[in-house]
């Protein structure tokens, strides 16, 4: 084993560690076990979103489309008499190929192009979904109540896969395929010329981003217990990913996990009283950010911890 | 047989004919310069070798092999390698992350860090800087660290756009001495080059491009005597070193 993977499988250790010691906090109410719950899912997501839109700068407005695919993947297995958590590979399979037959032809475009065809395909696949009577259609599918998890799997379910992501996300930084992804960002041409294979380091990413979005999914419906199109396959949710990320820090490891985290206490306890209008402010806030701190959090907070350091270590 | 053979190339740009019918060679072991002012269809050439742009007809073969639409990675791997224009290196990378991009088509080829460690020998400049950002380099050195990428792909043919382009006079120099340590490790060398005079010193071969054709070839020496090329590049009064007007 490399050093690189000792030292990232001793800090996904030491995360679920730390997770395991706030567990009796966090579990304390059904509230703060459904905030926790609602953490790990964004940081999945935010972390499987970056690898695509940070790493190799493919803005993706559609990934509802894969998590969708996900949240009906384990619904319909689980109904079907599986267990839930077993069912969370296929749909990491199902999102993963769902993603490739899109993102195949998608990823041939570059910059606000393929952000357009991504909020097609994610619409196209919405009402589509909302027509498939076997699926339950528009009224979606109720997922059996009696089989409910309980919150102390819940939470280690989703703190496994939110750590497992973000280690994820800092082996692809590492990687040769990481290195390829971010040559294209900045330099397409320069990279072509290298012989980076521009079509295929696109869809060989997004395969994973769409496999991760897809176990977000699945660990969605096995939390709430319902799904409907509207809410799975809803734009709302391919554009929050898309806010968690860039004000958190578009292109680092922690930037998702920092953008999740602030998402959710603003949707929790800042946004929550002005309801309708959440994501208007949510877009005032986007410019306030792009403005002012356009790389994001991430930046800020690790001139903050190297600052403490210094100071104390 | 040669390295490269390249027959009646045409390329269009942007609906406009920017190569009308282009033939010449490279020999193995062979630095052959290709001249001509902005717009003669210099760039367009190597492009169209790398396959960033593509030909509307004619051939291109390198080692016996058509190379007519096959991909950039494609050609690489055969063993073709470009240094772009202006250098082109990443400058949020380190250098030895350029570096490890050079390789990056060519995972087959023996080891990386042999390679590494054989573009080091050959700039050993890089090898102080490999941990530093590639922004952080002079414009020598940032050119050096394009070459360095471009060998790390073990090319047999080196595709050079313009490596003198704004670097001082002592640069220009290093960069040339360079050039010919490739060639004496065995890689052929084709140069588009604006500083004609030292171009047609080093070279074997040229051929001058104007309006997308070759309207003249010959040894680099029977070119640097040649009255009508030192009358396009080097000015009427032909003393040594007047710029020339290369893009």
């Amino acid at each position: 084993m490399s050093s690189f993977a000792r030292r990232q499988a001793l800090l996904g250790l030491g995360a679920l560690g730390g997770l395991a010691l706030l567990a009796p906090l966090l579990l304390a109410n059904p509230y703060s076990s459904r905030l926790a719950q609602l953490l790990f899912l964004n940081v999945l997501l935010a972390s499987a979103w970056n690898l695509v839109g940070g790493f190799a700068g493919q803005i993706s407005f559609g990934n509802a489309s894969l998590f969708g695919v996900g949240a009906y993947a384990t619904s319909m297995l689980w109904l079907a008499g599986f267990h839930p958590v077993l069912t969370m590979p296929a749909a990491a399979v199902l999102a993963a190929l769902y993603g490739v037959i899109w993102g195949w032809p998608c990823l041939r475009l570059r910059g606000p192009y393929f952000a357009i065809a991504t909020i097609g395909v994610a619409e196209a696949t919405r009402i589509v979904a909302n027509h498939i009577e076997a699926a339950g259609g528009a009224s979606g599918l109720t997922l059996p109540l009696e089989q409910d998890l309980g919150p102390v799997l819940l939470y280690a379910l989703g703190a496994v896969l939110a750590v497992a992501s973000v280690l994820v996300s800092a082996a692809v930084r590492r990687s040769r395929l990481g290195l390829g992804l971010i040559a294209l960002r900045e330099d397409a041409q320069a990279a072509a010329a290298s012989g980076v294979n521009v079509a295929r380091q696109q869809v060989t990413v997004f395969a994973i981003t769409a496999a991760l979005t897809g176990l977000a999914g699945s660990y969605y419906a096995v939390f709430t217990l319902y799904i409907v199109p509207e809410k799975v396959f809803g734009f709302d949710l391919s554009i929050s990913l898309v806010l968690m990320v860039l004000v958190g820090g578009i292109g680092t490891v922690m930037g998702p996990v920092l953008g999740a985290g602030i998402y959710l206490f603003l949707e929790q306890f800042v946004l929550a009283s002005l309801a309708d209008i959440h994501l208007a402010a949510f877009g005032a806030l986007l410019i306030f950010i792009i403005l002012l701190e356009p790389r994001g959090a991430a930046p800020r907070v690790a001139q903050f911890v190297r600052l403490i350091r210094r100071r104390f270590g | 047989m040669s390295l490269l053979e390249v027959r009646d190339l045409k390329v269009r740009r942007g609906g406009v004919p920017a190569l009308r019918g282009v033939t010449f060679e490279v020999d193995r072991r062979e630095v052959v310069a290709l001249l001509g002012a902005n717009g003669a269809g210099k760039t367009t050439t190597l492009r169209a070798i790398s396959d960033l742009s593509r030909p509307e007809s004619g051939e291109i073969r390198f080692d016996g092999r058509s190379i007519v639409g096959v991909s950039s990675t494609r050609v690489v791997e055969a063993g073709i390698a470009h240094v772009p224009e202006g250098s082109r290196i990443w400058p949020e990378m380190t250098v030895a992350e350029n570096l490890r991009l050079g390789a990056y088509a060519v995972r087959r080829k023996g080891s990386p860090a042999e390679r590494l460690d054989a573009v080091f020998r050959l700039l050993p400049r890089l090898a102080e800087r490999a941990g530093q950002l590639a922004g952080t380099l002079s414009g020598g050195e940032r050119q050096m660290a394009a070459i360095g990428r471009a060998l790390m792909a073990s090319p047999k043919l080196l595709l050079m756009d313009e490596p003198s382009l704004g670097l001082s006079p002592r640069v220009v120099d290093t960069v040339f001495d360079t050039i010919q340590e490739i060639r004496r490790d065995g890689v052929a060398v084709l140069l588009v080059e604006q500083n004609v005079v030292r171009a047609l010193e080093i070279a074997e071969r040229a051929y001058v491009l104007e309006g997308g054709r070759i309207v003249r070839q010959g040894s680099g020496e029977e070119l640097l005597d040649d009255p009508e090329v030192r009358q396009a590049y080097l000015g009427r009064t032909a003393g040594a070193g007047s710029p020339g007007t290369g893009d």
